[in-house]
C-alpha cells in the first residue's frame, strides 16, 4: 500500500502532472482543486503528505495548511506548500501557517518526487 | 525516471484557453472607476495559473508575457496602483498575444516577436508609470526575444571571489551556457573585474541571473555591444533591497530575502533566528523545508550537517548560510550549488552532477525553460490521441464526424419507420392492432432518440455571443462611441453547424450597429438620450427556428437617405414605398449610405452578403427600424441544418420539397392574372405586382397540367427576389431529413438535396433561387428566339 498524497491545485494540468508523476513513483494521489475541497478529502482520507498550491479560489493555501493543523490527525503531517512566489514573505506566511516547506513553481518531476522522497520517503 | 511531460500539454492548453477566456470576460466586465477587488483577484488567478502552467510545461514564451502580467494585476489587487482603461486595454491585447501563444504551441501560426515585445513594454511601462522613482518592480522579462544581440559586460567582484579561481571558473561556465562568451577581462586576486564580450539570445535578467550568486544585478553592467539598449527589458533599480539579499535573484520575481541564501539550496529554517527565516534551501529556491514546522522528516536534521565558515564570514561576502542549522545544507549533499557556496576545500565536491542539476544556477528553473520544440511537436501528436478527462468533468470529447455519422442513421431510421407506417396503414386495425401499437411507439421513440441525437449537436448561442463584447468595446474605442452590450437568451441552443456560420453575418451586423447606428455621445445627448448606446443581442426559439435579433437604440436608418442612393444607383423606388420595402433597398448589392466609408463598415459590401449567408442557411433576415429609436434585425435561422420544414408539391407524378422559409403564399391562379410577354414568357399579376411566372414542370421537363386553372401557384422568394411557380398540387407540409445530392449522386441544377419519404420514395429539395434562374432564363431564351 503507497502512502497518500493530497495534491490541491486549482489547475487541472497541474494536478494531472503531479498525481501521474507521483503515481508512477508508487504513492496513492488524491486530487483536490481548491482549499475546501482539500480539506474536506483530508478530512474523508488520512494523507501522509498534503501538497498544496497557494492561489486558490475559494479557499487558498495557507488558509487549508492553518485548517489541517487544526486538526488533531493533521497535527504532524508534512505539508508542503507549491507556490510561485519565492518571497521571504511567502515563507514566513507559510511557515507561520504551519506548513512543512515550500516548492517553488514551475518545478519539473524529478524535483517534486526528490523532494516527496525527502519528506515521506 | 524521465516523465513525458508532453503527456499533459493537452489539459494545459484547455485550462489555459479557459483562462484566457475567463480572464477577457472579467476584464470587458470591469468598472474600471471602482473595480470589485473579487475580480481582480480572479484575473490575477487566471494570469497567474496561465504562468504556473507555462511554466511547469516548458512554455516560457507564455510564462514571460504572464509574468509581466501578473505583477502588474498583483499591484492591482493589493490596491497599490489605481486601475485605468488603458490598463484593461494593455491587459486584453496580453491576452491576445497569450492566446496566439497557446495557439502556436498547438500548432499556429508563431506569434510576431514585436507583439510579444511591445506589450511586455507597455505592461512594464504602465507599471513604471505608477510605480515612481525607486519603487521596485519586479517585471522584467524572463527571456527575452530569440534575436540574437551583441552586449558587452562589465562586473566587479568582491575579492575572495575574484581571488578563487574555482569559483571563476563556475561562474564562466554559468555564462557560457547561456552566451558566446569572449573575456576581455578576467577577473583576479587583483582586479576583480570581469569584462566579456557576449552574443546570446538570452535575455540581460537570465544572464544575470547566471551571476547572481556573486553579485546584484544592478552591479551587473549589461550595455548592447552595437545597438541602444531596449529599455522595456532594462532593470529597474531596487533602491529598498539591501544588497546582500539580491545576491539570490535567481527568480526574477524573487522577493529580497533578508535571510543568506535564500533562492539557493534546498534547506530548513532556523528557528533561533527570527530575522533569517531560511537556513538554507533547495539550490534552485525550488522547495524548503521550514525547521521547526510540524511534520518535517526526523531524520533530516541529523545528516551530514556540514560545519563551515562562521555565518558572519559568509554573510560578510553578500550571502550567508546557516550552517549551524539543524539539517541544513549537508541535508542535500547533492544540492547543486551548495557546495560551491560553502567553498569549502576541505568538502570534495560531490562527484558527478545530480541528475536533475547541471549547474550551479536554477538548475529546476532551466529545466522547464529549454523544451525542445520536437519534444513538444511529438507529444502534442501523442495527446491527440488520448481522451481527457480531467477532474470531475462529466463529458466527453467526440469528433464531430462521429455524431454526424449518428445524426445520419437517425435520419434512415426515422425514413424507415416512416416506411412501416404507411405500409401499416393499409392493413385492418383490428387484426393488426398490436402491430400498429407497436409501430405508434416506434414512431414516439425514433422521434425522441431524433431529437436527443440532433441536441448533441446544438450548442449554446453563447458560444457566439461571448465574442462581441470584445468586438464592441475594441469598436466602440475605435469609434469614439460608448456603447454597453447586453446579451438575452445566449443558453439558446443553435446547431454546432450554424453556430459556425452565423458569427460572419452577425459580426457585420454588430458592426453596422456601432458604426452607422449607435451615435457618438455628443450627438446622443442632444437628442435627449443617455450617451451610451445600447447594443443587445437576442437569441430565443419561435416555433421550430431559432430567432437572433441585433438591436440598437441609435439613429434608425434614415428613409430618405435610402431612397435618394437608391435613385443614384438606379433602383426603381418610389416615396410611396412602404417602410419595409425601403429597407430591404439596403439589403441590395453595394449599397450603402454611409457618409464617409470607415474602416469600421460603410464600404457596401455587407448587408447583400449577410443576407445571402443567412439564406444560404435556409434563414431570414428582417430589419426594422425606428427613426430616432434604432434599428434591429432580425435573424431567423431553422434550428438545425440537418432536417428542413418543407412543403411538398406535385409535378408531373414527381413530389419537390420547397423549403418552408421561402414560401411567402399559396393561391389558385385565375386566367385573367396571366399575362403572356413575347416569346411566350409569362407574368402573374398578384396585388399590384407582377412576378415572373414558372412552370416547374417546364423547368425540369415533366407532363405537369396544362390549364392553368387545374393547378395551384407558390410564390416564392429567393435571392433575386419573388417567383410564381406553377405547380400540379399541394401535397402537405413535412419535416424532411436532408440527404445531400453530391455527396450520393451529383450536383443537380435547381435542386438543393434530396429526401426520402414515408412511401420510400425520393423527393428532391428545390433550391429556389436555382429554379427562378433556370426559369427566367429559359423565358429569355424563348423571348430571344
Amino acid at each position: 500500500m503507497g502512502k497518500i498524497v493530497l495534491t490541491v491545485d486549482d489547475s487541472a494540468s497541474i494536478r494531472q502532472m503531479v498525481a501521474f508523476t507521483l503515481k508512477s513513483a508508487g504513492y496513492e494521489v488524491v486530487e483536490a482543486v481548491d482549499g475546501e475541497d482539500g480539506l474536506n478529502k483530508a478530512k474523508g482520507k488520512q494523507a501522509n503528505l498534503v501538497l498544496t498550491d497557494q492561489n486558490m479560489p475559494k479557499m487558498d493555501g495557507l488558509t487549508l495548511i492553518k485548517a489541517l493543523r487544526g486538526l488533531p490527525q493533521y497535527r504532524a503531517t508534512p505539508i508542503l506548500m507549491l507556490t510561485t512566489e519565492s518571497s521571504d514573505a511567502m515563507k514566513a506566511a507559510g511557515k507561520a501557517a504551519g506548513a512543512t516547506g515550500w516548492l517553488v513553481k514551475p518545478f519539473d518531476p524529478q524535483k517534486l518526487l526528490e523532494v516527496v522522497k525527502k519528506v515521506i520517503g | 525516471m524521465s516523465i513525458d511531460m508532453s503527456q499533459f500539454y493537452q489539459v494545459f492548453f484547455e485550462e489555459a484557453s479557459e483562462h484566457l477566456a475567463n480572464m477577457e470576460n472579467l476584464l470587458l466586465n470591469l468598472d474600471v472607476a471602482n473595480p470589485s477587488l473579487e475580480d481582480l483577484n480572479a484575473i490575477f488567478r487566471a494570469a497567474h495559473s496561465i504562468k504556473g502552467g507555462s511554466g511547469t510545461f516548458g512554455f516560457t514564451d507564455m510564462t514571460e508575457v504572464t509574468h509581466v502580467l501578473e505583477g502588474l494585476l498583483d499591484r492591482l489587487r493589493k490596491e497599490e496602483l489605481a486601475l485605468r482603461p488603458d490598463m484593461v486595454d494593455a491587459f486584453l491585447a496580453a491576452g491576445d498575444v497569450l492566446r496566439g501563444q497557446l495557439e502556436h504551441h498547438q500548432g499556429g501560426p508563431e506569434v510576431d516577436n514585436a507583439d510579444i515585445r511591445d506589450i511586455s513594454a507597455r505592461l512594464t511601462q504602465l507599471a513604471v508609470g505608477e510605480a515612481g522613482g525607486g519603487a521596485r518592480l519586479e517585471t522584467a522579462p524572463l527571456k527575452g526575444s530569440d534575436t540574437v544581440r551583441h552586449l558587452r559586460l562589465a562586473c566587479l567582484f568582491p575579492p575572495d571571489v575574484a581571488a578563487s579561481d574555482e569559483a571563476v571558473n563556475n561562474l564562466l561556465a554559468a555564462l557560457a551556457e547561456l552566451a558566446a562568451v569572449d573575456t576581455r577581462h578576467r577577473p583576479d586576486a587583483a582586479n576583480g573585474l570581469l569584462e566579456a564580450n557576449l552574443t546570446t539570445s538570452r535575455s540581460d535578467a537570465e544572464l544575470k541571473d547566471a551571476l547572481a550568486f556573486y553579485l546584484t544585478p544592478e552591479d551587473i553592467a549589461l550595455s548592447p555591444a552595437a545597438q541602444p539598449e531596449e529599455s522595456a527589458y532594462g532593470f529597474f533599480d531596487d533602491a529598498v533591497t539591501a544588497p546582500a539579499d539580491d545576491s539570490y535573484g535567481f527568480f526574477t520575481d524573487a522577493e529580497p530575502t533578508p535571510s543568506g541564501q535564500a533562492d539557493a539550496a534546498y534547506g530548513f529554517f532556523d528557528q533561533e533566528s527570527a530575522a533569517a527565516p531560511a537556513a538554507a534551501e533547495d539550490a534552485d529556491g525550488t522547495f524548503g523545508l521550514f525547521d521547526d514546522a510540524p511534520g518535517k522528516p526526523e531524520a533530516l536534521p541529523n545528516r551530514d550537517v556540514t560545519p563551515g565558515d562562521s555565518p558572519a564570514a559568509i554573510e560578510g561576502q553578500g550571502y550567508g548560510i546557516y550552517v549551524d542549522a539543524p539539517g541544513g545544507l549537508g541535508l542535500f549533499d547533492n544540492a547543486p550549488g551548495a557546495t560551491h557556496l560553502l567553498k569549502q576545500p576541505a568538502v570534495p565536491e560531490p562527484q558527478g552532477t545530480p541528475a536533475t542539476a547541471s549547474s550551479p544556477t536554477s538548475a529546476g528553473r532551466r529545466l522547464s525553460d529549454n523544451p525542445s520544440v520536437a519534444i513538444a511537436k511529438t507529444g502534442r501528436r501523442d495527446t491527440d490521441k488520448t481522451v481527457v478527462a480531467t477532474g470531475a468533468d462529466t463529458s466527453i470529447r467526440v469528433s464531430v464526424e462521429k455524431v454526424d455519422q449518428l445524426i445520419n442513421l437517425v435520419g434512415e431510421l426515422v425514413i424507415t419507420q416512416a416506411m412501416l407506417a404507411e405500409t401499416a396503414g393499409s392493413l385492418d386495425p383490428i387484426q393488426a392492432e398490436k402491430l400498429l401499437a407497436g409501430i405508434d411507439l416506434l414512431s414516439r421513440n425514433t422521434r425522441d432518440l431524433q431529437e436527443s441525437v440532433m441536441s448533441i449537436r446544438m450548442l449554446p448561442m453563447s458560444m457566439v455571443f461571448s465574442r462581441f463584447p470584445r468586438v464592441v468595446r475594441d469598436l466602440a474605442g475605435k469609434l469614439n462611441k460608448q456603447v454597453e452590450m447586453k446579451t438575452i437568451g445566449e443558453n439558446t441552443e443553435l446547431d454546432k453547424g450554424l453556430i459556425e456560420k452565423i458569427t460572419d453575418p452577425l459580426t457585420h451586423l454588430v458592426r453596422n450597429s456601432l458604426d452607422h447606428g449607435i451615435e457618438i455621445p455628443e450627438k446622443r445627448v442632444a437628442a435627449g438620450k443617455n450617451p451610451k448606446g445600447t447594443l443587445t443581442l437576442k437569441a430565443s426559439h419561435q416555433g421550430g427556428a431559432v430567432v437572433i435579433e441585433v438591436m440598437d437604440d441609435g439613429g434608425g436608418l434614415n428613409r430618405a437617405r435610402i431612397l435618394e442612393k437608391a435613385r443614384e444607383r438606379g433602383l426603381g423606388v418610389s416615396d410611396a414605398m412602404s417602410d419595409h420595402e425601403v429597407w430591404q433597398l439596403i439589403f441590395a448589392p453595394g449599397f450603402s449610405t454611409a457618409d464617409v466609408v470607415t474602416d469600421v463598415s460603410g464600404r457596401g459590401v455587407g448587408m447583400d452578403v449577410v443576407k445571402r449567408n443567412i439564406e444560404g442557411l435556409g434563414g431570414k433576415v428582417e430589419l426594422e427600424s425606428s427613426p430616432g429609436f434604432g434599428t434591429r434585425t432580425v435573424i431567423r435561422l431553422p434550428l438545425t441544418l440537418a432536417i428542413l420544414d418543407g412543403m411538398s408539391v406535385g409535378v408531373g407524378g414527381e413530389t419537390f420539397i420547397v423549403p418552408i422559409t421561402t414560401v411567402v403564399e399559396s393561391l389558385q391562379p385565375n386566367l385573367d392574372d396571366i399575362r403572356t410577354l413575347a416569346g411566350d414568357s409569362r407574368m402573374m399579376h398578384i396585388r399590384g405586382e407582377y412576378l415572373p411566372f414558372i412552370a416547374l414542370s417546364e423547368v425540369f421537363g415533366l407532363p405537369g397540367v396544362e390549364d392553368i386553372t387545374q393547378g395551384l401557384v407558390v410564390v416564392v422568394e429567393g435571392e433575386e427576389g419573388k417567383a410564381a411557380l406553377f405547380v400540379d398540387e399541394l401535397l402537405g407540409q413535412h419535416q424532411v431529413v436532408i440527404k445531400s445530392l453530391e455527396a450520393n449522386y451529383r450536383k443537380v441544377p435547381g435542386m438543393s438535396g434530396a429526401t426520402i419519404m414515408g412511401d420510400g420514395r425520393v423527393a428532391l429539395i428545390l433550391d429556389v433561387a436555382a429554379v427562378i434562374r433556370i426559369g427566367l432564363a429559359n423565358a429569355k431564351r424563348r423571348a430571344a428566339a
